[in-house]
């Protein structure tokens, strides 16, 4: 059910690998500004299903629509300059470069062509709103180390504020908080808060961590076998009976 | 049944190239197709095999030692390769194609400071003529198709149906778990990797009577021994045999079709490939499509 | 910037001074050598301009292509018919315009074919490799038009409006286009257009999903590489004035290749570098020692394929930080960058 801020919707979206199915005929909507929460077990398809909408994967079947445009059959590059930007599950930075350069690299995509990119000699154009979001990360003072040199937290992050550097419009988080300790998690928490905070961008968080989950988000979708089990806030959820015998069961 | 002297000739020397081709090409579906491991050094060492006949037979000795032991020659310096070079860029598939490479090289300008630029030429263990296809063909060229193809027999059932075959293998696809299955997964990877090279070798000696051996002769064994792997089906045996068997085919009715113009015809079998591998790039055999 | 602040950075960055003292030798050069040795130099000129269009492809890109000498030897070739056959079109615009053209249309078909099906990494490699070989067989069988395996010779040598260019200013010739190229990939690479180049390099996916249109990318930066090789190779032909089939080949593809990682990859002056280096060794080492200089070479090679991409001029660069030549550490000149308030010369 779509509304004037629904700013991403899929019908009927369907993914096939052989005879495995990982996404089945979900609808699914997300309204502009929200923080919704995608979980469930190991193998529901939570994954799959951010990288249907990212457009690393093509749906077998159904449609995704994103500010009204059917963006199904798009690609990912193009997804990307529209403002759905995505922060993958393993850690995708530039190692061998330093965190500046990271940023760098990751603000101009969006928001160029061929010839603007050229034609750009300048960085210190970017550099305060550079500054701003390593500050929000604490990463400014490791700005000039090499990304690989950071703690895989750290990295993390790194590539959170890279997404959010680019302006977008819907942020897909892929677990980032994945091989995180507790003091990791709090502060994962805390940097979205502000990220929310001064952009209001939209976000889909892939989450396996039901504390972490719940302290950036109260709009969750279950997700099982590839289908939506339940919807709704975090209450219930924890209340709703078949979220309990799955993830009880699997425990 | 009469077949015209050109065909039956043709054939027969088709068969020959295509059999050693499928040899080298063997040695390499191990190495490239099942390691992963781009060796731009093979064609030096399907050279290496040919010129082991060439010392041994030029030091007195009967082709058979040659043929005996070139794959033996060439497994060792395959092993001394991937002990020194090959093992320490198992991740870095574009580097492993620089530095063996690099040995290649090595190895071509040491023939070269070795042994001269001069061709050199190998005779056949066996002599005598026989009658088939129409035409008069000699003895040895059978011994070639026949030893070619007990080999990649042998070669099938080794990975299929032996421990030793079964656990490279398992080595090859899971090494963790196979590892943990108390496998000695370095000692099964030099061995393998030796086992491919040997292939090479074989493949050298073997066809060495039937060319000109030079140091530059690999090259040409390198970009078919590749193309035949990638078109067959990069990394099953039988899909080699296909793909050497159609660019070893292809090669010679594009050359009796344009027999004035012999480099276009190995061009236009090149051509084919690069069409081939551009539109199905898991090859002809393995299903279509690369994710 | 007054004369003191120039000398101060000159000072400060290692590099620059370095790129400064190779260009003063290759200024001299004319003046010390024979005329014969100075056209031999001009062409170790262009070959060192096919090393820069490779390393933008290969260094900065992170395609390797082993068959790029099917652009230089295709400009070579199309410089050297037009210049024989069809005298009435003016020289530079054969060498400056048609080459480059004929060869970009030629690497935009080759990129294409190969890019729209993700051909890319050992595969890309394996095929421009056999691109080159059947360039080169395709060359040497047709003795009529391309003059087969003894190739096209009396080719004239440059001509602007009917004035006949010397060895010596065709020399300088040379090395300005040398520079010139070298300028502009320069600017290309310190854009971010440069910094999108890099990003394909490393990840080309995660690259894309910030918003680069990354197969475009691709294409364009081989396909100016192509160009580049053009130009290189016309004016091979009229300094030469012979052409024959192996400057389309796999041989001259990846003796440049091997040039580059000596010098240094993803360095650009590297690639000059390493490229003038070792012809002026190739050629200056008698005939008996020919085999082991390349077993020699090959062994260097395959040293920096192992401890890492930034060849001699990483050496080079590391000796001059260890006798304090230039600043303490990266860090150092990129936090005085910084205090600038300006990018500042970007280190690989």
């Amino acid at each position: 059910m779509s509304s004037a801020d629904t700013i991403l919707e899929t019908q009927g979206l369907t993914k096939e690998f052989g005879n495995l199915v990982a996404v089945d005929d979900v609808d699914f909507t997300i309204e502009r500004g929200s923080t919704v929460g995608l979980i469930g077990p190991n193998g529901a398809g939570k994954t799959t299903f951010q990288s249907l909408l990212s457009g690393e994967h093509a749906a077998t079947e159904g449609s995704i629509l994103f500010e009204g445009d059917e963006i199904t059959g798009t690609d990912p590059y193009r997804r990307a300059r529209m403002g759905i930007i995505k922060k993958f599950q393993v850690t995708r930075v530039y190692g061998s470069e330093s965190i500046l350069e990271n940023m760098r690299m990751a603000m101009h995509g969006r928001l160029s062509s061929t010839a603007e990119l050229l034609r750009s000699h300048d960085d210190s154009a970017l550099d305060d709103r550079i500054h701003e979001l390593l500050d929000v990360a604490n990463l400014r003072h490791k700005k000039h180390e090499n990304a690989e040199n950071l703690s895989h937290g750290e990295q993390q992050w790194l590539e959170i504020v890279m997404a959010v550097s680019t302006d977008p419009k819907l942020l897909l988080l892929d677990e980032p908080t994945s091989g995180m300790g507790p003091q990791e998690t709090n502060e994962t928490v805390d940097l979205l808060r502000t990220i929310k905070e001064e952009t209001e961008t939209t976000m889909l968080v892939v989450e396996h961590d039901m504390d972490f989950i719940q302290k950036v988000s109260n709009n969750l979708t279950v997700l099982h076998h590839g289908e939506i089990l339940a919807q709704g806030t975090v209450e219930d959820i924890q209340n709703n009976d078949k979220v309990q015998e799955v993830y009880l069961g699997r425990e | 049944m009469l077949v015209p002297l050109q065909v039956g000739q043709r054939v027969l020397v088709a068969a020959t190239s295509i059999s050693a081709l499928v040899l080298a090409a063997a040695g390499l579906t191990i190495i490239f197709g099942l390691m992963g491991v781009i060796n731009l050094a093979h064609g030096t060492f399907v050279m290496l095999g040919a010129y082991t006949g060439f010392m041994i037979q030029n030091a007195g000795f009967s082709p058979w030692l040659g043929i005996i032991a070139a794959p033996f020659v060439v497994g060792a310096i395959g092993l001394v390769l991937e002990i020194s070079l090959v093992k320490r860029l198992y991740e870095r598939p574009l580097d492993t194609l620089l530095a063996t490479w690099g040995v290649a090289i090595i190895l071509r300008e040491g023939v070269k400071l070795v042994f001269g630029t001069s061709q050199k030429s190998v005779s056949a263990p066996i002599e005598g003529s026989i009658s088939l296809l129409g035409t008069q063909a000699p003895v040895y060229w059978l011994f070639i198709i026949g030893i070619s193809a007990s080999v990649m027999t042998a070669v099938i059932l080794l990975f299929k149906y032996t421990d030793v075959g079964i656990m490279a293998l398992a080595v090859i696809e899971n090494r963790e778990m196979a590892s943990a299955l108390g496998i000695d997964t370095t000692l099964s990877d030099r061995l393998t990797f030796a086992f491919g090279s040997a292939l090479a070798g074989l493949a050298g000696v073997i066809i060495a009577p039937r060319l000109s051996v030079n140091a530059e002769m690999g090259l040409s064994w390198l970009a078919n021994s590749f193309l035949a792997v990638i078109v067959g089906g990069v990394g099953t045996f039988v899909g080699t045999i296909a793909g050497g068997v159609l660019l070893g085919g292809l090669d010679n009715i594009f050359r009796s079709v344009l027999p004035d113009l012999t480099a276009v015809a190995q061009a236009l079998v090149l051509v084919v490939a690069l069409v081939i591998i551009r539109y199905r790039p898991n090859g002809l055999i393995a299903p279509g499509g690369r994710e | 910037m007054s004369a003191a602040a120039k000398l101060a950075r000159v000072r400060k960055s290692p590099r620059l001074a370095g790129k400064l003292a190779g260009l003063a030798v290759l200024l001299v050069v004319p003046l010390i050598l024979s005329s014969s040795d100075v056209a031999t130099w001009s062409v170790y000129l262009t070959f060192a301009i096919l090393a820069l269009a490779i390393d933008l492809v290969w260094g900065y890109t992170g395609l390797l292509t082993l068959g790029h000498a099917a652009f230089f030897g295709a400009g070579a070739y199309l410089a050297a018919k037009m210049l024989i056959e069809v005298p009435a079109v003016p020289d530079p615009v054969v060498v400056f315009v048609l080459a480059p053209v004929f060869c970009a249309v030629l690497a935009l078909a080759i990129g294409w074919f190969l890019f729209s099906a993700n051909v890319s990494g050992p595969y890309f490699a394996i095929t421009t490799l056999i691109v080159a070989i059947v360039f080169e067989s395709i060359a040497g069988e047709f003795v009529s038009f391309l003059g087969g395996f003894n190739g096209l010779y009396n080719i004239p040598s440059l001509e602007v409006v009917g004035i006949g260019i010397e060895t010596i200013p065709m020399y300088y010739v040379t090395l300005a286009v040398l520079l010139g190229l070298f300028l502009l990939s320069r600017w290309i690479v310190d854009s971010a257009f440069g910094r999108a180049l890099r990003g394909i390099r490393q990840d080309m996916e995660r690259t894309a999903m910030f918003g680069y249109n990354t197969e475009w990318a691709r294409l364009f930066v081989f396909t100016l590489s192509g160009a580049m090789a053009g130009i290189a190779g016309g004016m091979y032909a009229t300094i030469n004035n012979f052409v024959s089939p192996p400057l389309l080949g796999f041989v001259l593809s990846t003796q440049v290749v091997i040039w580059i990682a000596v010098g240094g990859r993803g360095t650009l002056v590297g690639a000059v570098l390493g490229a003038i280096l070792i012809q002026y060794l190739n050629s200056t080492l008698s005939d008996l020692f020919v085999n082991s200089w390349n077993i020699l070479l090959a062994v260097v090679f395959i040293a920096f394929v192992l401890i890492g991409p930034r060849g001699l001029v990483g050496l080079l660069e590391d000796l001059a930080e260890r006798l304090g030549l230039g600043e303490e550490s990266t860090a150092a000149v990129a936090a005085s960058a910084d205090a600038e308030g300006g990018g500042g010369d970007q280190y690989e």
